[in-house]
C-alpha cells in the first residue's frame, strides 16, 4: 500500500498535465468522429449539361431533351470548351438540324456530345446511350411519333422496386467504429505519457537505490506500481467508454456496444503493460514524448486507427500484425460489418482476443525478465 | 560482543581499476566503526557491497550471521542506510518522504507514523514537515536524507559520507544525532574523509587507500602509528638561520621547519618539550607572538603510512 499511497500523492502532484492530456485526446477523439460523419451520409447530385438544340425542339427532339432535363442539370453556356474545362459542365450534347425529320424518315441521325470524361460525364453518356436505345427499338417497329414517345417515356417511367431486410445502424456502428479506432492512439498515448511519467518518478536511480537497499521485495514493488498504474488505465478507460455512450448513442447498449467496450479494455490492459515495459527502462522524462509519438502515433496509423483499412497496403498491413493494435482495430471493423453476432464471428473475435491477451502476457514476462536484470544491475 | 558484519577478503574490480583489494574487517554489536580515506579510497564501494548493491569478485560478506545477497530481505529489514547523494522525492513533503522509506519497512501505519515523528525530531525537521525538499535549504535537505534512512529504528546503520557540503550547524546536528542513535545501541558503520568526525564519533577506525586497509584500531592505537608525541607551531616574524639548527638538535625532536614566519617543530616523545621550547626563546630573547601544541592527528597517521596528506589525496 505504501507504493500505491505514494503514486497517488505523485500523481496528485502531476494531475494538472494528466487531465489535460486526457482531455485532449478525448477532444481529438471527438473531433475524428465528427469529421467521419460526413463520409456516412451521402446527397444525389445532378451532372451539369448543356444541349446544342439545332433542330426545332418538337416531337422527339422535345422528349429527348425534356428526359435529359429530368435527370441532369441543364445549364446554359457562352463558350463550351471553357465551361468543359473548368468544370462547369460535364456534357454538352449537340443536337443536329433535321434530328427529328431524319429520325421519322427511318434514318439513323447521330448526335454529337463532348464530355469531361469523369463518373458524372459517363452518367450522362449511359442516360443518353439508354434513351436512344429504346427509341431506335420503337421507332423501327412503330413509326407514327406520338405512338414512339407515349410507348419510349412507359419504359423510362419504369422503376425496380426493392426492400431493405436487414436492421444493421450502420451510420452508428461506422461512429463507434471511428470512435473506438481512434481510442488505439488516445488510450496508448495517454498510458504511455502518464506512466512514464510517473514510473520515472519512482525509477529515478537514487530512490531506485534506496529502494533496492530496503527490505522491499522488488517483485512486490513492481507489482505494487503495475496495480497502481492500472487504476488510471481503468479510469482513462472508463471515461472513454462513457463518452462513447453519449456520443456514439443506443449502438453502444447493444451486443455490439459491450463487445466494443471489451475490445477497448483488453487493448487497454496490453497498452498498460506496454507502457509499463517501456517504464521499467526508461529515466529521461525529456525522451517521453518521442516515444508516445514513435509508438502510438506511428502503430495508429500504420494499423488503420487515422484512416480507413481499405487504404493501406497489403504489404502494410500483413507488417502490422505484429502491433497489438492492428487485432484491435480489426476487432472494431469486424464489429461495424456484422448484423448478427453469430458464433463464426464470435469465434473470429475471440480468436483476435487470445491474441490480445497474449501480447498482454508477453510484455509483462518482458517487464519482469527486465525488472530482475534491474534488481542485479550494479547501482553505484 | 557478536559480529553483526563479517567482510573477509572483499575484492571488487571495475574493469582496470581494483576498487577494493582484499579488504577483510568485522564490526561489532553497537559500535561504531568508521571508515576513513581519501576520495576514490574504496569507502562507498565497500558499503554498496554489503548492501549488496554491488556484486564483487572475490571474498564473503556475512550480516547479521548470514550471506548478504540483493533478496536478503530479512537482514535488510534490521538494516539502514544514508547513502552520499540525497536520494529523496522532489514531489513529496519532509513528511511524505519520510513515511514512504520508512513504508518499505514498516507495514503497520500506526507505527510507522509514530516512527516517521521521531526521526523527524531527531534531525530537527519538526517545523519543517510540511515543506518540499525544493523549498529546504542543502544543509536541511541532508538532514532529511538521514531521517528517511533512520526512519525503521534499524540495528545496523551505514553513513556515507553524510556531512559532505553541509553547513557546521547543520553538521553539528547530525553528528548529535548519529551519537543519540549509538546510545540506543544502533550499530554505525560511518565512512568520511573528515578526520575530525571521524575521530569524535568512531569507537573503531579502518584507515583505507586504493582498496586496501592501511590501518585500524581505536583512534589513539592509530596516532600511535604516526610515531610522534606531538607538534609546535611558532608564530615568529624573524628566527635566524642559527636558532633553527639549535632547535633542531633538541633531544626528541623530529622535524623543524620554518617558513612564511611559523616555526614547526614535531617531537618524537616527552613530555616537556613546550616548557623547553619557551624558555629556549625567553634565554635567547627570541619574541614569538602565539605558541601552541597540538597532539598528532590521524592526518599525521595518513602521512606516516603513505607519505602523503589525507586532504591531498
Amino acid at each position: 500500500m505504501t507504493v500505491f499511497k505514494t503514486y497517488l500523492k505523485i500523481f496528485n502532484q502531476y494531475k494538472l498535465i494528466v487531465i489535460l492530456y486526457t482531455v485532449i485526446l478525448l477532444v481529438f477523439a471527438i473531433f475524428q468522429m465528427k469529421n467521419n460523419e460526413n463520409s456516412l451520409s451521402f446527397e444525389a447530385e445532378k451532372p451539369n449539361i448543356y444541349i446544342d438544340i439545332q433542330d426545332e425542339n418538337i416531337g422527339l427532339t422535345k422528349n429527348l431533351v425534356d428526359y435529359l432535363s429530368s435527370s441532369t442539370n441543364v445549364v446554359l453556356v457562352d463558350d463550351v470548351s471553357d465551361a468543359l474545362f473548368f468544370r462547369e459542365v460535364h456534357f454538352v450534347i449537340t443536337i443536329p438540324n433535321s434530328y427529328r425529320k431524319d429520325l421519322l424518315s427511318g434514318k439513323n441521325p447521330s448526335i454529337h456530345y463532348q464530355s469531361t470524361n469523369d463518373y458524372q460525364a459517363s452518367l450522362v453518356q449511359l442516360l443518353l446511350e439508354k434513351y436512344l436505345r429504346i427509341q431506335s427499338i420503337f421507332l423501327s417497329s412503330l413509326k407514327e411519333e406520338s405512338k414512339t414517345i407515349l410507348s419510349i417515356n412507359k419504359v423510362l417511367e419504369q422503376k425496380a422496386t426493392f426492400t431493405m431486410n436487414t436492421h444493421l445502424d450502420t451510420y452508428g456502428l461506422t461512429k463507434a467504429k471511428n470512435y473506438y479506432n481512434f481510442a488505439n492512439y488516445a488510450i496508448l498515448a495517454g498510458l504511455i505519457y502518464v506512466v512514464c511519467v510517473l514510473n520515472s518518478v519512482f525509477r529515478d536511480e537514487k530512490i531506485l537505490k534506496r529502494t533496492k537497499a530496503s527490505s522491499k521485495n522488488f517483485k512486490t514493488f513492481n507489482i505494487e506500481l503495475f496495480l497502481s498504474n492500472s487504476i488510471f488505465a481503468i479510469l482513462l478507460w472508463g471515461l472513454y467508454v462513457l463518452f462513447s455512450f453519449f456520443l456514439v448513442g443506443n449502438v453502444m447498449f447493444s451486443i455490439h456496444g459491450y463487445f466494443y467496450i471489451f475490445n477497448a479494455f483488453l487493448f487497454t490492459m496490453v497498452s498498460l503493460s506496454i507502457a509499463f515495459f517501456i517504464g521499467s527502462f526508461l529515466k529521461n522524462k525529456e525522451a517521453i514524448n518521442g516515444i508516445v509519438n514513435v509508438i502510438a502515433l506511428g502503430s495508429s496509423f500504420l494499423c488503420g486507427a487515422f484512416v480507413p483499412i481499405t487504404f493501406l497496403p497489403k504489404s502494410v498491413l500483413y507488417v502490422v500484425r505484429i502491433f497489438p493494435s492492428y487485432w484491435f482495430i480489426q476487432n472494431n471493423e469486424l464489429l461495424s460489418t456484422l448484423e448478427v453476432i453469430d458464433s463464426s464471428a464470435i469465434r473470429t473475435l475471440f480468436f483476435h482476443f487470445t491474441i490480445l491477451f497474449f501480447f498482454l502476457v508477453f510484455f509483462l514476462i518482458l517487464t519482469n525478465i527486465l525488472s530482475k536484470k534491474n534488481l542485479q544491475k550494479e547501482t553505484i | 560482543m557478536r559480529n553483526i558484519i563479517e567482510v573477509n577478503h572483499l575484492t571488487k574490480v571495475y574493469k582496470n581499476l581494483r576498487a577494493v583489494n582484499d579488504l577483510s574487517f568485522e564490526v561489532k554489536e553497537g559500535e561504531i566503526l568508521g571508515l576513513l580515506g581519501p576520495n576514490g579510497s574504496g569507502k562507498s564501494t565497500t558499503i554498496n557491497c554489503i548492501l549488496s548493491l554491488l556484486t564483487f569478485q572475490e571474498g564473503s560478506i556475512q550480516v547479521f550471521g548470514k550471506p548478504m545477497t540483493p533478496t536478503s530481505y530479512a537482514s535488510r529489514k534490521k538494516m539502514g542506510v544514508v547513502f552520499q547523494d540525497v536520494c529523496v522525492f522532489d514531489e513529496l513533503t519532509v513528511f511524505d518522504n519520510v513515511d514512504y522509506f520508512c513504508g518499505l519497512y514498516i507495514q503497520n501505519s500506526a507505527v510507522r507514523k509514530e516512527y516517521v515523528e521521531d526521526a523527524i525530531a531527531l534531525v530537527g525537521l519538526q517545523d519543517f514537515k510540511k515543506y518540499t525538499p525544493k523549498q529546504l535549504s542543502g544543509g536541511l535537505l541532508r538532514r532529511l536524507n538521514i531521517a528517511c534512512g533512520i526512519a525503521h529504528k534499524p540495528q545496523l546503520l551505514f553513513f556515507d559520507e553524510p556531512t559532505v557540503a553541509v553547513d557546521p550547524q547543520s553538521r553539528n546536528n547530525i553528528l548529535e544525532g548519529i551519537k543519540i542513535l549509538r546510545d540506543m545501541g544502533a550499530t554505525i558503520v560511518y565512512t568520511s574523509h573528515y578526520m575530525e568526525e571521524v575521530e569524535i564519533l568512531c569507537d573503531r577506525i579502518i584507515i583505507l587507500d586504493k582498496g586496501k586497509i592501511l590501518a585500524s584500531g581505536t583512534s589513539d592505537e592509530l596516532k600511535a602509528l604516526a610515531k610522534i608525541e606531538e607538534k609546535i607551531t611558532v608564530e615568529i616574524i624573524d628566527l635566524p638561520k642559527k636558532y633553527l639548527d639549535k632547535i633542531s638538535h633538541f633531544s626528541n625532536v623530529q622535524n623543524v621547519t620554518y617558513s612564511n614566519q611559523v616555526l614547526h617543530v614535531v617531537y618524537k616523545k616527552g613530555k616537556n618539550n613546550l616548557v623547553e621550547l619557551i624558555d629556549y626563546f625567553k634565554k635567547e630573547k627570541i619574541k614569538y607572538n602565539k605558541i601552541f601544541s597540538l597532539r598528532p592527528t590521524l592526518n599525521d597517521v595518513f602521512l606516516e603510512l603513505t607519505g602523503k596528506e589525507l586532504r591531498d589525496s
